[in-house]
């Protein structure tokens, strides 16, 4: 119990500095010299990259494993999703209208 | 126009992510507590380490009897893509002071992180407004947890509300406003494309970050046919 609670412990400080420095460095960095123009040209496209994978991961592998299936009730949802996000462009309406579906889709189907 | 530099429209700007991180928080609090875990020590890791993935991860190799090392080091490639984010940030905070950069980084995550780039590429970040969408995010996943761990099992299935599906739904919706030009769509499409082929082949913690790095790198090289 001891020896558990000891190694948690060494396990929360070095991953909290690790993940400090990762977000820290860069963006004091970057924000005061020079940036390369290939590399502002590159950082500029990672937001809409960034957001597109986050969006795969939520989608198509919900559980770790890749799931194309239509038992995927993520997959089923994220259309209609998609179609409120591109009418409204309204981040509260596209939110209510997701988890409205998924519920749905869960007290239909499950 | 409305006034988006303060305070106030940074923590408006944070409701859906409020909303992600709540159940999110809660699941990780039962997990841990399940695992053996105090409430306290749930609390300082949301605290401290403030990462989904990786307290997610961190829990289960703990459960699972992994050593120091080794979790650490899974950890850390985890969340090798907030050097991404955080350079990609850096982009658009050339008028703020250093030190606040230097305190403010600590409250990078992907969900922020995409809030917030998607507010600058309109208006210019400022110190209330940063101030007002990070803690206001953070607060709500520090909270999420410490009530999960307090309650343990004993809060039902969140996701019988959807709420599993808000942070993703943001993610469409934010998806939605980033996709601005042929180019973008590109890079968009591609994003996805890299990330499922990585996916199909293995479930490595890397998959996100090459998947990525690919997306941004394919849009460059495409520029010149794209734009004309």
């Amino acid at each position: 119990m001891r020896e558990m609670d000891q190694k948690v412990i060494y396990l929360v400080i070095i991953v909290a500095v690790c993940n400090y420095l990762l977000r820290m460095v860069p963006v004091v960095v970057l924000s005061k010299v020079e940036i390369p123009k290939p590399l502002e040209r590159f950082l500029n496209l990672t937001p809409c990259a960034v957001i597109a994978v986050m969006v795969a991961v939520g989608v198509f592998t919900p559980e770790q494993k890749v799931d194309f299936s239509l038992d995927n009730i993520y997959l089923l949802a994220s259309v209609p999703t998609l179609a409120v996000a591109l009418r409204t462009r309204s981040l509260g309406w596209t939110l209510l209208a997701g988890m409205l579906v998924v519920a749905l889709l869960r007290f239909c189907f499950c | 126009m409305e006034n988006s530099s303060n305070f106030l429209s940074g923590a408006k700007d944070a409701v859906p992510i409020v909303l992600g991180y709540l159940p999110l928080g809660l699941a990780f609090g039962g997990l841990a507590r399940v695992e053996g875990l105090s409430p306290l020590t749930a609390t300082l890791m949301s605290l401290f380490i403030y990462s989904g993935s990786g307290q997610f991860i961190l829990v289960a190799l703990l459960a699972a009897g992994s050593g120091l090392l080794a979790i650490v080091i899974t950890v850390f490639l985890v969340n090798l893509r907030y050097l991404l984010l955080s350079a990609s940030l850096a982009t658009y905070t050339r008028n703020l002071p250093r030190w606040f950069l230097a305190l403010i980084a600590a409250e990078i995550t992907d969900e922020s992180y995409a809030v917030g780039v998607t507010r600058f590429s309109r208006n210019k970040p400022t110190v209330p407004y940063l101030l007002g969408l990070f803690v206001t995010a953070h607060l709500s996943w520090i909270t999420g947890s410490c009530l999960g761990a307090i309650l343990g099992g004993i809060l039902g299935n969140v996701r019988e509300w959807g709420l599993d599906f808000a942070l993703t739904a943001m993610f469409i919706c934010l998806l939605v406003w980033q996709v601005t030009d042929r180019q973008k769509f590109f890079v968009a499409l591609l994003g996805f494309f890299f990330y499922l082929v990585l996916a199909v082949c293995n479930q490595s913690a890397w998959n996100i970050i090459v998947a990525t790095v690919l997306a941004s790198v394919g849009g460059m090289v495409c520029e010149k046919w794209i734009k004309k």
